[in-house]
């Protein structure tokens, strides 16, 4: 009898250990989703979308994929003051084949240019009726805050500043310096160097996305740079040095909370996602978003560059 | 009994051990693939759905609809909107057709007036047999060719769009033909607005040059074009014409001179005759020989077998550049870039230049504005009339001779006086390059002028390089960009 008892537990637990036992995947059912992305510049008549779909790997390298995820045939249209823009599909040549080996396919919209502030949207509707859709209004043009230099050195200054005024306070912006010089005389071709805020030792650190309305650059970054140009040249008389171009990108609420979403806080609920999860895509993901460019200018005083030992244009 | 309630007591651990929570992702529904074939006549209607722009015209099929009522709307220029609501389904691919052209709720109607008023109307080139003003109704929304004829004025047309249950009116300015006629390539067969001179063969057949197109003729009812691929001409520029006493017509170009007598066509260039340059600015049939100014060789004459040159070195020409040449009261006129020669006879010459037309006793504003002469011509008792061009800064004009200085006119009626015509009755007309055509009556102490401009008449260019009077007294201009004008004023 008792041995009869214990046999039975055992068959139980037996029983119980096998009932539960399932084969476990880590990879759950493939069901694929889609991404349009399309980023509208306000600088230009041309803009490009991409609309790719997910997809599985043989394991559980993504890079072990190569086949293409571009999603052809889709009818993308972009809706402007009651206009309507239809994106053509195109191939355009690939710059990093190591896993792709085919063009690269687009989609584009030629003859295009929006204003600032305008309303966009876009629809894109797949060969399977699928449908991504966004908005985007475009950024208005900032000004620039009176505080900020456009006229370098500032004597005994160790710094200086770029600034703007803010349109709101979502905006997030992109500021790049660029140092524009010809190294071998008036007729050799322009080069540019971007200047960074700082160097952190021998690393220099360059101005990122930001809501802030202005950045502060270090003058010492600024004196490496400018001295590091001439590394290699034998007659720094031959140098000459153009100026500082000013770009500042101005992005509108998506990029900007893209942006927000990988870099900062919109608040004090928001947290931080990874870059492939934000999305304002509706039935998808990506990003459908706009920025505009300003460019300015900011000069060198000549006395400056030639205590360089560099030449100014005449 | 113990084995019971132990296979009791494990069963439901049997169960709740495998038990687990499973969350499942709602299956995303695709759309179906409802469609609409939406057609129009005439095609080319804007579809809208839900009065939302689909980017698409018809005919054409709108994919992905929702299952449900849509509204369609089409819209096409000038025509009213049109909507209708549907019933989409999986099941059937509806079809919708809107004809406008059956539709009386689309006509419009168009008012047309015109100044001064009685003008016959015609619709696409048929007449309505109305006249101005008059309503036309009932009209189906397009753009209409609408042109309207009245006696002594120009016939004028105009594209006026018509639009559903709406008048548009147009009220059309005429332009009478009674003093003014703008033969312009907008209105003739004239095959370009840019003229640069214009003579006159027996009273009324108008020898016109061009400035690229060659060379016009026009006998009030048909134009006749020669150029380089029809004829001896050697360039489809032409700088003057002449035509003499006995109807030679001769042709200046940068190429040559062609002389046209009765059908016979004569090129004379450096390579076959004794032009020193080709570049010919005038030329003038004295019945004893040919005067010819050149733009760089001074004057040349021919009296039908001797070639002979007057240049700087060997003639008291002011300059080797030649700009144009006349002879009247028994004295060649000479204008170049430094002056004017007048030449009488070997004892009898004499160079003008602002310096030594000036009173003496002025300290400026008289004599020759600049020494840059374009044109000269004399007047019923024998004073000079000069035209001049700009000298850097200082404007030209026109000057004429008062007693034995010049009275002059800088600026007036414009920096360049390009031509001066004067009629039987000692009237000049002077064509400038921007002030049109002036009149200018001389009294023993004054002058009476009147500009005819486009700001003040009917004058369809303020920039007449050449006039010429035919025999019925009325004024021929080729303009530079008006084409040829007629002024039938006195």
């Amino acid at each position: 009898m008792r041995n009869g008892i214990v046999l039975l537990l055992l068959l139980i637990i037996s029983l119980m250990a096998a009932s539960c036992e399932e084969d476990f995947n880590l990879k759950s059912d493939y069901k694929p989703r889609y991404s349009l992305n399309c980023i509208i510049r306000a600088d230009t008549s041309q803009h490009t979308a991409v609309i790719t779909r997910s997809y599985m790997v043989p394991g559980f390298d993504p890079y072990e994929y190569t086949d293409d995820p571009f999603v052809s045939g889709a009818d993308i249209r972009l809706w402007y003051k009651d206009n309507v823009f239809f994106f053509r599909d195109s191939l355009i040549g690939r710059e990093d084949t190591s896993r792709f080996k085919f063009p690269q396919k687009i989609y584009y919209l030629n003859d295009f240019t929006p204003v600032e502030n305008d309303f966009m949207e876009i629809q894109a509707v797949l060969e399977n009726g699928k449908t991504l859709q966004a908005t985007t209004r475009i950024p208005r043009r900032i000004k620039w805050d009176s505080s900020s230099t456009f006229l370098l050195p500032i004597p005994g200054a160790d710094k200086f500043d770029i600034a703007w005024l803010k349109n709101n306070n979502i905006g997030w912006f992109l500021l790049r310096l660029q140092l524009i010089y010809k190294r071998d005389g008036i007729n050799s071709p322009s080069e540019s160097a971007i200047l960074p805020v700082r160097y952190d030792g021998d690393t220099p650190v360059f101005p990122q996305p930001t809501k802030n309305s202005g950045i502060t650059f270090q003058w010492s970054a600024f004196e490496r740079t400018i001295k590091a140009i001439s590394e290699n040249v034998q007659d720094k008389s031959k140098v000459i040095i153009y100026g500082v171009t000013v770009e500042l990108l101005v992005f509108d609420e998506s990029l900007s909370k893209y942006y927000s979403n990988l870099n900062g806080y919109m608040d004090d609920f928001t947290i931080r996602v990874d870059q492939n999860d934000f999305t304002n895509i509706e039935g998808g993901l990506g990003i459908f978003g706009s920025y505009i460019k300003q460019v300015t200018g900011m000069k060198i005083q000549s006395d400056y560059i030639h205590s360089l030992g560099y030449g100014v244009p005449n | 009994m113990k084995i019971v309630r132990i296979i009791l007591l494990v069963l439901p651990l049997l169960f709740w051990s495998c038990d687990k929570e499973i969350t499942r992702s709602i299956e995303e529904e695709l759309p179906y693939k409802n469609a609409i074939i939406i057609g129009s006549n005439p095609a080319g209607a804007k579809i809208y759905i839900d009065g939302k722009n689909t980017g698409q015209v018809t005919p054409d099929t709108v994919l992905w609809l929702k299952t449900g009522e849509v509204k369609v709307t089409l819209k096409i220029d000038l025509y009213k909107d049109s909507s209708v609501t549907v019933s989409v389904n999986p099941k059937d691919t509806l079809q919708i057709f809107l004809d406008y052209t059956t539709n009386k709720t689309m006509f419009g109607h168009m008012y047309i007036d015109s100044n001064p008023r009685g003008a016959e109307i015609f619709l696409n080139d048929s007449s309505t047999n109305n006249v101005t003003p008059f309503k036309i109704v009932n009209l189906m929304p397009g753009y209409y060719r609408v042109r309207i004829k009245r006696s002594e004025h120009w016939d004028e047309e105009k594209i006026i769009p018509v639009k559903s249950i709406a008048t548009t009116y147009a009220d059309i300015q005429m332009t009478d033909s009674i003093y003014w006629v703008n033969l312009n390539s907008h209105r003739t067969d004239i095959p370009t607005d840019y003229l640069t001179s214009v003579a006159i063969e027996k009273g009324f057949i108008k020898w016109i040059g061009t400035l690229d197109k060659g060379l016009l003729i026009y006998d009030d009812r048909k134009w006749t074009l020669y150029d380089m691929s029809n004829s001896l001409l050697p360039d489809n520029k032409i700088n003057y014409i002449y035509i003499d006493r006995v109807n030679t017509k001769w042709i200046c170009t940068d190429y040559g001179l062609v002389k046209i007598e009765n059908d016979k066509w004569t090129l004379y260039n450096t390579g076959n005759s004794g032009l020193p340059d080709n570049r010919i600015s005038s030329v003038y049939n004295d019945e004893t020989k040919i005067w010819i100014g050149t733009y760089s060789k001074g004057v040349v004459t021919f009296d039908g077998t001797v070639w002979n040159e007057y240049n700087t070195q060997n003639w008291p020409l002011p300059s080797n550049r030649i700009t144009y040449l006349t002879q009247t009261w028994n004295a060649i006129w000479v204008c170049t870039d430094n002056g004017l020669l007048k030449y009488s006879d070997s004892t009898h010459i004499r160079v003008l230049n602002s310096a030594n037309t000036m009173y003496p006793s002025a300290k400026s504003g008289c004599g020759f504005p600049t020494n840059k002469l374009i044109t000269v011509a004399i007047d019923k008792i024998g004073k000079a009339w000069v035209g001049c061009a700009r000298d850097d800064d200082k404007p030209g004009g026109l000057a004429y001779e008062k007693l034995v200085y010049f009275r002059c006119f800088p600026g007036k009626p414009s920096e360049e006086v390009f031509s001066i015509y004067v009629d039987l009755n000692d009237i000049k007309w002077i064509g400038s390059s921007a002030n049109g055509l002036t009149k200018c009556v001389t009294s023993r102490y004054s002058e009476t002028w009147t500009h005819y401009n486009t700001n003040n008449s009917k004058i369809g260019s303020n920039r007449i390089y050449s006039i010429a009077v035919d025999g019925n007294g009325h004024k021929w201009m080729a303009s530079f960009d008006g084409g040829l004008i007629k002024y039938k004023g006195n």
